[in-house]
């Protein structure tokens, strides 16, 4: 496995979100973390992403400590896709895109053929190219968040990690984004490891599901292993039913109201 | 966007006993701090001689000064004092901003550039006209950093409040500096108007900020139960009835008024506003309705307290006490501002 | 959308300084240098152009070349420097502290170059003006080192700088008022060196600041991606490989060297460094490869007008170039923000 956290305490200032804290990003698949505010999954996601450097312990990248790696290098490998993104203005898609070539280029260098060769394929598999003179302020949401996303692809990285990238979307973009990345996992072999805030869109989309609480990971597994009742309601603190999703099979957790918690109890003595 | 914190949230009722008693101590330090800067300064009065003038005037060398000299001077300070202490609380209230300061956020400086403007450009010279002056240079400055500090979309964050104000204040500073010079006017002057002190004071200056004081003081007591609703946010005020156009708009006002008054008979003193609600809300918290006379009672003191500090700068000469606010504050300001807690960039 | 369609919107939509950038800061350049020749004429006694012609030439036979080449010249060409220098400077922190509004003069570096420059003046009267020049650039510095120190809280955040930069402004200019209140009379001269102007400068003001113009402008364009990289926030930038932190401190660190050798030989011209980026970016567009020498256009631009009116509007009255800048440039950037609403 390529990415990991070993042992790793995570703070900010003198708050400590996260103590000896292991996980490890299976590769080639999609994993999602989730929890509640405040379990730390977008801090440990940005520690498996270099942002953040650990208190103690260390993320291995390539069987390196990402930290004594050269920023550039690690870029070249891993990709990250931040929560908050500050659109420059009147950018247009294609300028955009252009910057996630970053850390293949040199001050001096002008732009290579690999470098176009790159971002024309983000724009491709982003279905964004006819886009890519239209100024990004001026997107739809879904469509932003794509161009963002050509922007990770551009860098032409295996590793792709992104923050909470569905969290104030609408749900048709939420989707389109999604699908999207599951296209990349699926047809490029991209290793997808990303924190969501739905953890239906969890079980949904992920081969691998993390789930954190307080700073500690309580359980990992596969979405069938992983979202049981039991576990909703420690994670989560709330009663759910768990079924099967009556499309796609995989597991769908629905919270339960106070009225029906009763019914419940009763209905399963 | 940022969110900043400005400290512990009002809780009205909770701790009466203590307020009443910060407000007694507060007036007492006052009472103290003023007997001092009557006894102190280039002749030296023991405090039973003061006493006692103060009490049966006699005509002697040292009532003569008392009378003249000090006490006006006292008087100022505290007048000043308490008019930059409200109007600093009413900044920070209004912009929600705890770094604002009408120093800082140049208001100070449109109203110096404005009577100096006045004196120098238009021939100006009788003193109650400045006090119009003032108010209109203040209010000039007021609008030129909320636009520039709102910049049509964004709201104003503390830096782009903060930025926005320093801009403006340079620029009408500069303009300041430059009538001065041209005018050719006396060292004192230039110091007075572009640093501030009441050591030139004289019962005149009192009697023409008296009034707008007074005015001030009295809308600034009716603005506190407004101003801890305007705490809880702009939507959260008003979903509990308050017309918050109309707190900012009287607000303002008021501030222009405190602040403008203040500077048109003793120049712009720098850092009162900025570093007293500070102190205060750290003592007694966040409620307007005790913060506002504590604001008051501690600008009077600070003011007071520099004019001592700055009669020992370099006597026997006298030093405008706004270069002993600056140095005192400006250090406190380099503290707040690494504090500043921003959430977002 | 046809694609043909998007396309001629697009480009529609692109002001014509975006598609010829070269042609139109060409066209800028031509006419820098001819309001340079213009001022060059023009002083307390005018000068033909032909004798301007000789004396850039190096033809000092003439008497009114001589004065050209003792007296005009070396004023335009700080003119060129000191505009390159603020402008490019501004440009930078702008980019830097991802704020419009940030500048040298708002940063610590401006007075604190003033106030050692002070320092030194009040100390030794009677000090030369060359003396005061290494004292109020190493001032400068200092100031801008202060403000770095105390806004780093492992790492500094674009707005801590600001802030901090603004309190420590704030703390030098109660220095230098206190300076101004020890010494009342040196008030009128001291106030005329903060203020700012290119009256009197010889050649070698003009040698003391060329080193660092000649050096660190083409480094910072070298480095134009960088601060565009830096434009998208800290995370993204570092996930893009960008070294954020040590970056941002060596960007700082030429901006305020450019801004310390501006003030220490001109005195502190404000608004330059404000608004030369601002127009820049206006006509040309955001990126830095394109916005930084045009900054640096605009800044000898404003620099030559300032100048030429300070000399022109009273003779034989000079106006302080700084005070120019001030009463045009304040009401300017006023308008230019509201205009744009941003």
């Amino acid at each position: 496995m390529r990415l990991q956290a070993e042992s790793v305490e995570l703070a900010y200032d003198r708050a400590v979100i996260a103590k000896d804290l292991t996980l490890t990003i299976p590769d080639g698949k999609v994993s999602v973390l989730i929890g509640p505010n405040g379990s730390g999954k977008s801090t440990a996601l940005r520690a498996l992403a270099r942002l953040l450097p650990p208190a103690k312990g260390q993320v291995i990248l390539d069987g390196k400590s990402i930290q004594d790696t050269p920023t550039k290098e690690v870029a070249r490998l891993l990709a990250i896709l931040p929560q908050v993104l500050i659109t420059p203005e009147s950018i247009s898609v294609e300028d955009l895109v252009w910057f996630g070539r970053h850390p293949h280029r040199t001050s001096l260098k002008v732009p290579s053929a690999a470098d176009k060769e790159a971002v024309e394929w983000a724009l491709t598999v982003t279905r964004t190219a006819e886009l890519r003179h239209q100024h990004v302020d001026q997107l739809s949401g879904g469509q932003r968040q794509r161009v963002w996303i050509a922007l990770c692809l551009a860098q032409g990285t295996d590793l792709i990690l992104l923050d909470e990238p569905t969290t104030y979307l609408d749900v048709a973009y939420q989707l389109e984004v999604l699908d999207l990345l599951h296209q990349l996992n699926q047809e490029q072999g991209k290793t997808v490891a990303m924190v969501l805030h739905d953890f239906n869109m969890a079980a949904e989309y992920a081969d691998h599901v993390f789930v954190m609480k307080s700073g500690e990971l309580v359980t990992q597994g596969p979405p069938e292993d992983v979202f049981t009742c039991d576990i909703i309601r420690d994670v989560f603190g709330v009663e759910s039913k768990v079924v099967a999703h009556p499309v796609s099979g995989k597991p769908m957790c629905i919270p339960l109201r106070a009225g029906l918690r009763a019914q419940l109890s009763v209905a399963t003595g | 966007m940022a969110s900043v914190g400005t400290g512990r949230a009002a809780a009205p009722g909770r701790r009466t006993g203590w307020r009443g008693i910060g407000l007694l101590i507060a007036l007492a330090v006052l009472v103290v701090v003023a007997l001092l800067s009557v006894a102190v300064g280039a002749k030296p009065i023991p405090i039973g001689t003061v006493l006692h003038e103060l009490l049966h005037y006699d005509g002697s060398d040292d009532g003569v000064i008392i009378r003249s000299l000090r006490i006006p001077r006292t008087l100022l300070g505290l007048v000043v004092g308490v008019a930059l202490g409200l109007a600093g609380a009413l900044m920070q209230a209004l912009t929600r901003n705890p770094l604002a300061d009408p120093g800082l956020l140049g208001v100070n400086a449109g109203a110096a550039a404005a009577v100096v403007a006045g004196i120098g450009l238009l021939g100006i010279t009788s003193p109650s006209s400045y006090v119009w002056l003032a108010l209109l240079g203040a209010a000039i400055a007021s609008v030129l950093v909320y636009v520039l500090g709102s910049r049509g979309r964004a709201a104003a964050t503390p830096v782009r409040l903060a930025l926005a104000g320093v801009t403006a204040s340079s620029l009408l500073i500069s303009l300041t500096q430059v009538l001065i010079i041209f005018d050719e006017n006396s060292a004192d002057s230039v110091l007075f108007w572009l640093v501030g002190g009441v050591n030139f004071a004289s019962w005149q200056d009192i009697r023409n900020l008296l009034p707008w004081l007074v005015l001030g003081l009295i809308g600034a007591f009716a603005m506190a139960r407004p101003l801890n609703l305007l705490a809880l946010g702009d939507d959260m005020a008003r979903g509990l009835g308050q017309n918050v156009e109309r707190t900012r708009l009287i607000g303002s006002v008021l501030v222009i008024v405190l602040c403008g008054s203040a500077v048109s008979v003793a120049g712009p003193v720098a850092f009162i506003g900025l570093i007293v609600p500070h102190i205060m809300r750290r003592l007694i918290g966040s409620s307007y309705t005790v913060l506002l006379p504590l604001c008051a009672l501690g600008g009077g003191v600070l003011v007071l307290y520099a004019d001592i500090v700055s009669r020992y700068v370099k006597p026997p000469f006298e030093v405008p006490a706004g270069v002993v606010t600056a140095l005192i504050g400006a250090p406190i300001f380099v503290y707040l501002a690494r504090r500043q807690k921003v959430t977002a960039s | 959308m046809t694609s043909t369609a998007i396309i001629a919107q697009h480009v529609r939509r692109t002001p014509l300084a975006r598609r010829y950038p070269a042609y139109l800061m060409g066209s800028l350049g031509v006419i820098a240098v001819v309001l340079s020749f213009y001022s060059l004429s023009v002083g307390a006694t005018d000068v033909s152009m032909s004798d301007v012609f000789k004396a850039v030439i190096g033809d000092t036979t003439d008497q009114a070349a001589q004065i050209v080449v003792q007296f005009q010249l070396p004023r335009v060409l700080l003119a060129w420097l000191v505009g390159i220098a603020l402008a490019v400077s501004g440009a930078v922190m702008q980019g830097v502290i991802r704020n419009p509004l940030a500048a040298p003069d708002v940063i610590g570096v401006t007075k604190g170059a003033g106030f050692a420059g002070m320092l030194l003046l009040l100390a030794i009267p009677g000090v030369s003006v060359a003396a005061v020049v290494p004292a109020a650039f190493a001032g400068g510095l200092a100031a801008a080192g202060l403000v770095y120190v105390l806004a780093y809280r492992r790492g500094s955040t674009p707005v801590r700088i600001a802030l901090v930069g603004i309190a420590v402004s704030a703390a030098f200019e109660a220095g230098i008022r206190f300076l101004l209140v020890r010494n009342p009379l040196d008030v009128s001269a001291a106030l005329i060196w903060l203020t700012g102007s290119l009256f009197g400068r010889s050649m070698s003001s003009v040698f003391e600041i060329l080193p660092w113009v000649a050096v660190l402008v083409p480094l910072i364009v070298i480095w134009a991606r960088k601060l565009d990289v830096l434009g998208l926030g800290d995370d993204l930038a570092l996930g893009l490989g960008e070294p954020v932190e040590k970056t941002r401190r060596t960007l700082l660190l030429f901006a305020v060297a450019l801004a310390a050798a501006a003030v220490a030989v001109s005195g502190t011209i404000g608004f330059v460094g404000l608004i030369a980026p601002h127009m820049a970016r206006r006509v040309f567009g955001g990126k830095h490869m394109a916005s930084i020498p045009a900054a640096a256009l605009f800044g000898v631009l404003l620099m030559l007008i300032a100048d030429m009116l300070g000399r022109g509007l009273a003779p034989p009255l000079e106006i302080p170039a700084g005070l120019i800048t001030a009463i045009v440039g304040g009401p300017y950037f006023l308008y230019l923000l509201v205009k744009t609403g941003k």
